[in-house]
């Protein structure tokens, strides 16, 4: 069993850290891009955020570098951040036989199948860093079926993209293809379950169109 | 077909007292308000910590201020979860729908075809844009924005649209995935 490396986008809602650094920096950070809004909504500033808030932020901070623009942009809405962020802990604070790689590359398909920006954006720079793969994201970004992955991956991504696009639809055959490929039920229900928080997820940063932070562009491309 | 299965879930469902206190206190709440548990539940107390989010997230969205009105609410989920093929979501919230709206066939109205129901043209555009967020957000701009600001909504009320329907499009995915019988008790419901 592999266990969800910490310390990337997905962890940074756990809400174990708290510092009182939390100020000039994450205020930079918020509003690096000016000219270009980071959401349709407002953002906060930082000082008008609760406290609870204000620990995200510098859990974010302090995991990545800089507050990313999804956390700023839903902290209009501190309950729904809270929330979000406390589902998104309830899979990555589990065991899982689903090994990060492989939970990052059915995040981009599927992202990159309902045309969310940021959730591609973010989401391929983690899976490079977890893959080591610098060509992996494009890959997946465009197509999938095309990409330098096995056939368990490709399984799962398939899995996925029938959660995104016909999950109406999902029968027993499809349990029977996962568990071919080593999956347990329980593997199978982790990336259903991730992949229809991300269909969330995906909506909401459409919605809102938020802005993709530089700095996701760049990791783990060399 | 011979035989008719009839489980709540693809997935075990723990038996009450399995179940973490806070879990039970959960169940007991719908009880009380129901009359009953109902399955979706049951269904996510197999995994207790996404169940807890599931129900903070819904109450993050729903337990505020609003200009939705409850049958706006439950309009708009009974419309994209028709769309989206869920039987749980649409048994259940149709049920709300009909409570709210004292109405008992807007629901089957609803979840079939909205364009052809008996809803306000404000209620029509709610239900396009929320359409809109659940087969298209990518496409998403400001004309959608000016159409619902034009019927009275606020930029929070697109929000509150947004935000349900996302959300709704996660549990839609979820009830089928794990193929939730949708509890008797709502079908008949408001009728």
């Amino acid at each position: 069993m592999k266990k969800f490396i910490t310390g990337t986008i997905i962890t940074l809602f756990a809400v174990t850290l708290s510092t009182n650094s939390f100020a000039t920096n994450t205020v930079a950070a918020i509003k690096a891009y000016g000219e270009k809004p980071i959401s349709r909504f407002p953002v906060p500033s930082p000082e008008e955020l609760p406290e609870d808030v204000k620990k995200i932020f510098t859990g974010a901070e302090k995991r990545l570098g800089f507050v990313p623009n999804i956390v700023a942009a839903l902290a209009h809405r501190p309950n729904e951040l809270k929330a979000f962020g406390a589902y998104n802990h309830a899979f990555n604070s589990k065991e899982s036989g689903i090994s990060k790689a492989e939970k990052e590359m059915f995040l981009v398909a599927t992202s990159a199948a309902n045309g969310c920006t940021y959730c591609v954006v973010s989401h391929g720079a983690a899976l490079r860093k977890a893959t080591g793969n610098p060509f992996i994201s494009d890959q997946i970004t465009a197509n999938y079926r095309e990409a330098d992955i096995t056939p368990r991956e490709k399984a799962i991504i398939d899995f996925a993209m029938k959660v995104s696009f016909d999950s109406k639809s999902i029968n027993e055959e499809d349990f029977a293809a996962l568990h071919k490929h080593g999956l347990s039920d329980e593997d199978i229900w982790d990336v259903a379950g991730i992949t229809a928080l991300y269909n969330l997820s995906n909506r909401m940063m459409n919605v809102l169109k938020v802005r993709p932070d530089e700095e996701f562009y760049k990791m783990g491309r060399q | 077909m011979s035989e008719m299965k009839k489980e709540i879930s693809r997935f075990p469902v723990p038996e009450y007292d399995e179940l973490p206190e806070d879990v039970q206190q959960i169940c007991d709440g719908a009880k009380d308000h129901f009359g009953f548990v109902p399955n979706v539940v049951k269904a996510l107390s197999h995994r207790p910590d996404e169940l807890r989010a599931f129900l903070a997230y819904n109450a993050a969205l729903t337990e505020k201020e609003s200009g939705l009105t409850p049958a706006d609410r439950e309009m708009i989920i009974t419309a994209h979860s028709g769309h989206n093929g869920c039987a749980y979501c649409v048994a259940s919230h149709g049920a709300a729908l009909r409570m709210a709206s004292g109405n008992p066939a807007l629901s089957d109205q609803v979840a079939v075809n909205y364009r052809e129901a008996d809803i306000t043209p404000r209620q029509k555009v709610m239900i396009d844009f929320a359409m809109k967020v659940t087969d298209d957000s990518k496409s998403i701009n400001e004309e959608d924005f000016k159409t619902l600001r034009a019927h009275g909504l606020s930029d929070e009320d697109i929000w509150d649209v947004a935000g349900l329907t996302a959300f709704y499009n996660m549990s839609n995915r979820m009830m089928s995935f794990l193929a939730v019988r949708p509890d008797d008790e709502f079908y008949k419901m408001g009728r």
